[in-house]
């Protein structure tokens, strides 16, 4: 039988709906991971059937969701919904074996959410690619759009008609000659769009403070003055932005 | 009604190959409930897919576990080239099966000593890690490495082995199957052996389903979990693969699963051996992996199944490797194996689940 694999985005509150059919169709539960990602956490559960292996993702979890624990259903999941708990903080109820966030005792909280500059260069670089992907996609589209006629152009073409369909004729060219520069314009604000690089948006005091306590305490001050430096430098960015629109 | 004592056990303790922590509640001598602690070896690898590109994690996955080392090198290996599109030549697929194969042996034959010093013959267990070395230089002659081959890159092998050295393969395993013979009837007919193994930490094919036992664990107590049945890379060449199973479910069944699996991987080699087609190993792997792009992969280890994530962010950098470990699912299953047995059974109950910590947590 060919290996069967698939990746479906679901919703935090359809997880133990799933998780029952699953479950009651004699699936096995294979695994939780977790993904740190600028939105929240990534958490993909798999299942697998035969060699059918389906991997369920929910996107952006924040500190304030909680998920549901799968371990009444799959106890052998106990270890990854722990090592979830204690890497990323996800807020995990109703966990038959809990830990309480001590399965690692590591010695920094949530070590797999802290970006490190590394990981921050790989993002900004991934994300000016793909911003000059979506222009150069973009870019065609409006070189290859037809170019709008001019006055000129179509009094040339009016007056190579007979003179009885001539108003008729002109009226059509103006009304095309409109259209292709409305399409013209919307194709170029797209592209100038995708070319302008994002405005990064400012870190709250509070979510400086709670990246500084998750710090070791003779790296605190260092870490808030260079926060507190790049908070700065955003908030200048951002309303250079807003000023250029 | 007799008195609660909770005993621990480990982290530290003779049987134990790793650090693993229990907190074994015990009346008169009866385990009522097992409750398992880890954490002792985590070391973060994961996150170093932050600092070292696709190619140079490779590198970090072999050194996850030294007796899983090959396996994990050639699951991320085969995770990535998912990932990237890319295709193995055949030559190359068969040579990490036979590697892999090797590496089923000596990890068996390993712990198959391990249970023989657990249940006190000592000598059987010198025999089973003498004929390892065996094994372990074979690995040596082929790769350089004992432990760590470093055989495996992302695309196909290292280096070709030729010939002559496929023939000096199939020679050295004739040899060692000979030997084995004898301490495969030590394992299976001994009755000093059947008199510690059979019916204990018995585990019905029910619950093994239920808990997602994986592994020879899972196939000791009827369940066919053996992702080789399903013929990824060179195994599908195979000209008929049957899983092992036993009925037994006790620490017996475990025993005699591995005990055989060691008689196949044997025989497996000597079949892609007489087969193995001519042409290069391996095909050069460039540029970034793309954006959002994510694949999983399965392979069957010798503890069990490993399954394997990852996940692209338009660079040579992984945005997240993810390694979920046979053992890991495992230790529900050891949980529930401990549960109403003789305090003096925990070792080989514990032991027969061929525990690889380090893998676990990495």
């Amino acid at each position: 039988m060919p290996t069967i694999e698939r990746f479906t985005d679901i919703a935090l509150a359809d997880l133990l709906n799933v998780a029952n059919e699953k479950h009651s169709g004699g699936w096995r539960a294979v695994q939780v991971l977790a993904c740190n990602t600028e939105e929240g956490i990534d958490l993909t559960y798999t299942f697998n059937k035969d060699n059918v292996w389906e991997n369920y993702r929910i996107k952006g979890i924040t500190k304030q969701d909680t998920v549901p624990s799968l371990q009444q259903m799959y106890l052998c999941l106990f270890p990854f919904e722990n090592e979830v708990v204690d890497l990323f903080g996800v807020n995990i109820a109703g966990m038959a074996l809990d830990f309480g966030g001590r399965l690692y005792d590591v010695a920094v909280n949530e070590p797999m959410t802290i970006i490190s500059p590394e990981v921050k260069a790989a993002r900004d670089k991934a994300k000016k690619a793909a911003q000059a992907a979506a222009a150069k996609a973009v870019k065609p589209a409006a070189e290859e759009l037809p170019k709008p006629l001019t006055d000129e152009e179509i009094e040339a073409k009016v007056a190579a008609v007979a003179p009885e369909k001539q108003d008729k004729v002109r009226a059509a060219l103006k009304a095309k000659q409109k259209k292709d520069q409305e399409a013209l314009a919307e194709a170029q604000a797209k592209a100038a769009q995708a070319e302008k690089p994002a405005v990064p948006v400012p870190m709250t005091d509070e979510e400086i403070e709670a990246k500084v306590a998750a710090v070791a305490p003779e790296k605190q001050d260092k870490v808030r003055a260079a926060l507190k430096a790049k908070q700065k430098k955003d908030i200048a960015a951002a309303q250079a932005g807003k000023d250029g629109e | 009604m007799g008195q609660h004592t909770v005993i621990p056990f480990g982290p530290q303790h003779p049987v134990l190959p790793e650090p693993l922590h229990l907190d074994l509640v015990v009346e008169d001598e009866k385990v009522i409930e097992a409750i398992p602690q880890i954490g002792f070896v985590h070391r973060g690898l994961e996150k170093l897919t932050e600092t070292r590109d696709y190619n140079a994690f490779i590198y970090i996955a072999e050194r996850i576990c030294g007796i899983c080392a090959f396996g994990h090198s050639l699951g991320y290996a085969e995770t990535v080239e998912k990932l990237m599109g890319v295709q193995v030549p055949e030559r190359g697929e068969y040579l990490r099966v036979i590697m892999h194969e090797l590496s089923r042996v000596h990890s068996h034959l390993l712990w198959l000593g391990l249970a023989a010093d657990a249940f006190g013959y000592e000598s059987l267990f010198m025999h089973c890690w003498r004929l390892r070395e065996r094994i372990l230089d074979l690995f040596e002659k082929t790769t350089g490495g004992r432990v760590i081959l470093s055989a495996v890159v992302v695309g196909g092998m290292v280096r070709d082995q030729d010939a002559q050295m496929l023939r000096y393969i199939q020679d050295k395993l004739e040899g060692i199957r000979e030997d084995y013979a004898q301490i495969c009837k030590a394992f299976l007919n001994d009755n000093s052996v059947r008199n510690r193994l059979c019916g204990v930490g018995y585990i019905s094919p029910d619950d093994a389903r239920a808990l997602g036992m994986v592994g020879p664990f899972g196939r000791a107590s009827n369940v066919a979990c053996d992702l080789r049945q399903y013929g990824n890379g060179a195994y599908g060449k195979l000209s008929d693969f049957q899983q092992i199973l036993s009925t037994d479910g006790d620490c017996f069944g475990r025993a005699k699963v591995r005990a055989e699996e060691v008689l196949q991987s044997i025989d497996i080699i000597n079949e892609l051996i007489a087969t193995i087609p001519d042409g290069p190993v391996s095909v050069p792997v460039k540029g970034n992996v793309p954006a959002g792009a994510q694949a999983s992969n399965v392979l069957e280890q010798p503890r069990g199944e490993c399954y394997y994530y990852a996940l692209g962010n338009g660079t040579k950098f992984l945005e997240r490797m993810r390694m979920r470990t046979p053992t890991s699912v495992n230790l529900a299953g050891m949980a529930t194996a401990l549960k109403g047995c003789d305090l003096a059974d925990v070792n080989m109950i514990v032991l027969t689940i061929d525990p690889c910590i380090s893998c676990t947590e990495r």
